[in-house]
């Protein structure tokens, strides 16, 4: 008789569904993308099909496309710290609340999750437009006479993209300081350590797998960042996302398009990677 | 819980408040400035009235905009939830070998840029019948809620008892009532939060709608997106404040059909 | 003599075949007998129940009940109840509802159903106008206990069985629970299959009983049988305060054997079955069968010094040496005389309590 393998092994039947989906709509277009990669780029007509590895060659001597990359390179810096700093003490202190407390400032930090994009970059610019809120302040308290635009800058594209950044690090970093033993912080309480002591030498060597973990993604959300610098930053803070978006949506080069992108996404993988490995090994003596 | 050590001080309680600022006012002055019927985004508003959201209502294209998005979030609901859930479930279920491959493979998508899956959707399909139809959109959409699905179902499974279907099918239910009777009466709350998160995550979504969508199948957030891309208009407040709207709305039926506890579980 | 269920020679293996949890096993419970499977945790006793229940399949083997094999009917279709470990009350139906789900799932006839959990509950001493409409989460520890009983025996199975359901209860509970447990069985002369890790839950309710152990069964029969006559020295040590010897077989006459533990320390025992065949022989001596005295009062008798006394209520351990290498746990009743640590004594024991067990 033969064994029907999806009764010897259920659990295939249910992870079926989402195994064809990912399949046919994630892995294949990602596969297409690698051969677009070789074919010939003749911006405005998409692509024609052939093989040459030109693309690959413009990329390595593309000066403009490096300095993207540059640029995007040192916009992930300070959002990391900004966003780092900033969901650490938030995470923190929901961690230590309970309650009523807890619930609030759980519900403050999950909301913006599902407010998109567009919406957030839009009321930040609101905000810093010439007849916004800051200026609106700065002239009222005296502080200008004038009111000028403030953004279109590094400093709001940095912004933006830790309020988005924020959300998921706070909840990344909430989920391992729930974790940490309470008994341990007073067992070195017992031991004589004091807040700041108990805080360097126990919380925060305990939460290194969330600063890992948040930090990987931040600078993974930077990196592929396309909706908010274009909102919020001038031509100079072009991000390596919009050039792609650009290349895709406007000069209608796919081949070049694929090529970036398969950049990026080598990126993207290879920091999650090692950003993995990395929590891993941090997890293990957590752990003890 | 034992947390009794390091009470909150006054200097974290402050961080907190500013911090929880920071993340709110944005949300606070789009709805401000969507009651100002001036013609130019000014702050304060320089007047109170709804006039923006008459003209948003009586308008075709952000009319379209809005039931495209309700279309494709449903559709992607559809699609999502069912392949998330199950998967979930199995994972919580069986023991297998390639157990953590799977687990990986689950995740996958959870991590990768929308904007890369965006292009290579567009580049695959771009040039076949499926382009720019509700159906690519939502798969889109799809791939993304799927994984996330997964990643909180397997933490509202891990409470969950399976000896409860063992007993079932030890008193004679077939499959069918053992679903209808025992899982899903067990697992409503949990269905039911898969079903808002999966309809709200794409109701919102924007990188890889940008790359998909036609003018008829456009969805709210990239309709925002091109019209705020020529110029500020103070309709985009009204349709922010519609999304906005939303994501309230399902975010307090998520907070009473599941409280914050599993919410807290969306961080990687 | 009816047999209700029986399994051939079980064979199950886990994680691919690396870790085997049922070797051949092969048991029979008649119809009207409480079979109870004593084991540590993780002997495979609770897959064997699991198997037939038929929430897994055996890898080979076959499993009959009511003289039908069953090997390859799913768990709903056939003829067995099960008594979860955790009883897995449906905790969003009420009393009613858990005990009538099972006919429900049959598509039974409304008013049949009211009828048979009615009666049903007033079996496990449940009055059902009282608990019907309570949910398991406003129940006892007890009522609970019932309730799942109740779940099972309202399907009138062939048999039912029990998976260490008791396991959750405080002691005093779970004892006034086990003789209740097999007075309903008893009462409705019922077939059940018990598992359980707790010896002395296995001596109260069982017929006939098996102890299994990594897979395989060791012995089966009645308790005072296993007790008495164990026939392995893993079955010496787990039921019961045993201590076990090596010795060596010095001489033979008759019905007795003359056995040297150690440097000239021998004992005499009576085997009545067949005799050991090699000269090494394990020898195992229960410690309540031991007697300290002053004066000998049997045949078998030597000195020694108590090393503890360990009192523990009704009864005391003592731990007496008898030379360096050789101490002897003994339990006697906390009445009449009693020693304390230092003391010389001697100990006793009638050749007939001395087991040997064939290694």
């Amino acid at each position: 008789m033969k064994v029907n393998v999806f009764q010897k092994h259920r659990y295939l039947v249910l992870y079926l569904p989402a195994l064809i989906l990912f399949s046919v709509f994630f892995l294949t277009p990602f596969v297409l993308m690698i051969r677009m990669s070789f074919f010939i780029g003749k911006p405005l007509h998409c692509y024609i099909e052939g093989f040459t590895i030109e693309n690959y060659l413009r990329f390595l001597r593309d000066f403009y496309v490096h300095t993207r990359l540059m640029f995007t390179l040192q916009l992930s810096a300070p959002v990391i710290f900004l966003t780092l700093v900033l969901a650490y003490i938030m995470a923190y202190a929901i961690s230590r609340s309970s309650g009523i407390k807890r619930l609030i400032l759980i519900c403050v930090t999950i909301f913006p999750i599902w407010i998109n994009l567009v919406v957030i970059a839009f009321s930040w610019q609101v905000i810093f437009a010439r007849y916004g809120l800051i200026n609106f302040f700065l002239t009222n308290l005296g502080i200008i006479d004038e009111p000028t635009p403030l953004g279109y800058n590094f400093l709001s594209v940095v912004i933006g993209l830790v309020h988005v950044c924020l959300p998921y690090t706070i909840l990344t970093l909430l989920s391992v300081l729930d974790n940490i033993d309470p008994t341990l912080e007073e067992a070195a309480k017992d031991l004589g350590a004091t807040k700041f002591k108990i805080f360097v030498e126990v919380t925060l060597p305990m939460s290194m797998p969330g600063i890992i973990t948040g930090a990987a993604f931040c600078f993974v959300w930077t990196m592929s960042s396309f909706v908010i610098p274009s909102f919020l930053g001038s031509p100079l803070q072009k991000t390596i996302g919009i050039e792609i978006a650009n290349q895709v949506l406007t000069a209608l080069n796919w081949p070049y398009g694929s090529v970036l992108s398969i950049v990026l996404l080598c990126i993207t993988s290879s920091t999650l990677l090692i950003s993995n490995i990395l929590r891993e090994r941090t997890a293990r003596w957590a752990k003890q | 819980m034992g947390k009794t050590i390091a009470k909150s001080s006054i200097f974290l309680n402050f961080a907190c408040v500013l911090i929880s600022a920071f993340i709110l006012i944005p949300v606070v002055i789009i709805f401000l400035t969507s009651l100002d019927p001036a013609k130019y985004i000014r702050f304060p508003p320089s007047g109170f009235s709804l006039l923006w959201y008459e003209y948003f209502f009586s308008n075709k294209v952000w009319q379209n905009g809005l039931l495209n998005s309700v279309y494709v979030a449903v559709l992607n609901t559809i699609i999502s939830v069912p392949c998330g859930i199950l998967a979930a479930y199995a994972y919580r279920k069986y023991t297998f070998k390639l157990k953590n491959i799977f687990n990986t493979i689950m995740i996958i998508p959870y991590v990768t840029p929308s904007l890369l899956v965006g292009i290579a959707l567009l580049m695959a399909f771009g040039r076949t019948i499926l382009r720019g139809t509700y159906f690519i959109v939502a798969i889109a959409h799809a791939l993304w809620s799927t994984s996330f699905i997964y990643i909180l179902m397997q933490a509202a499974l891990s409470n969950y008892d399976f000896t409860y279907e063992e007993a079932a099918k030890d008193l004679g239910a077939n499959l069918f009532q053992m679903f209808s009777e025992v899982t899903l009466p067990l697992l409503k709350s949990a269905f039911i939060a898969a079903i808002l998160f999966a309809f709200i995550s794409s109701f919102g979504e924007v990188t890889m709608a940008i790359f998909l969508v036609t003018s008829k199948t456009v969805t709210l957030p990239v309709l925002l997106w091109t019209s705020l891309k020529y110029e500020l208009h103070p309709v985009a407040t009204v349709a922010s404040v519609i999304c906005i709207i939303f994501a309230i709305v399902i975010f307090m039926l998520i907070t009473k059909f599941f409280g914050t506890g599993m919410l807290s579980k969306i961080g990687m | 003599m009816e047999i209700a269920v029986e399994t051939r020679n079980i064979t199950k293996r886990f994680e691919k075949g690396r870790v085997v949890a049922l070797d051949n096993v092969s048991i029979y419970v008649k119809k009207g007998e409480i079979f109870t499977l004593l084991g540590p945790s993780g002997s495979g006793k609770s897959t064997l129940l699991r198997i037939i229940d038929g929430l897994e399949e055996p890898d080979s083997g076959d499993v009959f009940i009511d003289g039908k094999c069953v090997t390859h009917v799913p768990a709903h279709k056939r003829d067995v109840c099960m008594v979860f470990q955790r009883l897995a009350l449906f905790p969003h139906k009420n009393v009613f509802e858990n005990v009538a789900f099972g006919l429900k799932m049959h598509k039974i006839d409304k008013n049949e159903i009211k009828k048979r959990v009615e009666e049903t509950l007033w079996k496990v001493e449940l009055n059902p106008e009282i608990y019907a409409l309570r949910f398991p989460h406003q129940l006892s520890g007890g009522e609970m206990q019932r309730v799942a009983l109740a779940r099972a025996l309202v399907l009138r199975p062939a048999v039912i069985l029990f998976d260490e359901p008791l396991s959750s209860l405080d002691k005093r509970l779970r004892d006034k629970m086990r003789v209740e447990l097999k007075q309903i069985l008893k009462r409705f002369n019922l077939t059940a299959i018990y598992v359980t890790h707790d010896q002395e839950e296995a001596f109260v309710l069982s017929d006939r009983m098996a102890i299994i152990n990594k897979g395989k069964i060791l012995q089966e029969g009645t308790p005072r049988e296993l007790y008495e006559k164990p026939q392995s020295s893993f079955i010496a040590n787990f039921l019961g305060d045993t201590n076990i010897f090596k010795g060596v077989i010095k001489q033979m006459k008759g019905n007795l054997v003359i056995i040297e533990l150690q440097d000239g320390i021998c004992i005499t025992a009576n085997y009545t079955e067949t005799p050991p065949i090699s000269r090494d022989v394990l020898v195992s001596l229960k410690a309540e069968k031991i007697v300290l005295s002053d004066r000998p009062l049997f045949e078998n008798h030597l000195e020694a010094t108590v090393k503890e006394a360990i009192f523990v209520g009704e009864k005391i351990i003592y731990v007496v040496e008898l030379n360096k290498e050789l101490t002897l746990k003994v339990i006697e009743k906390n009445f009449g005389k009693t020693w304390r640590k230092g003391d010389r004594v001697l100990v006793n024991w009638l050749p007939d309590d001395i087991i040997l067990i064939p290694e």
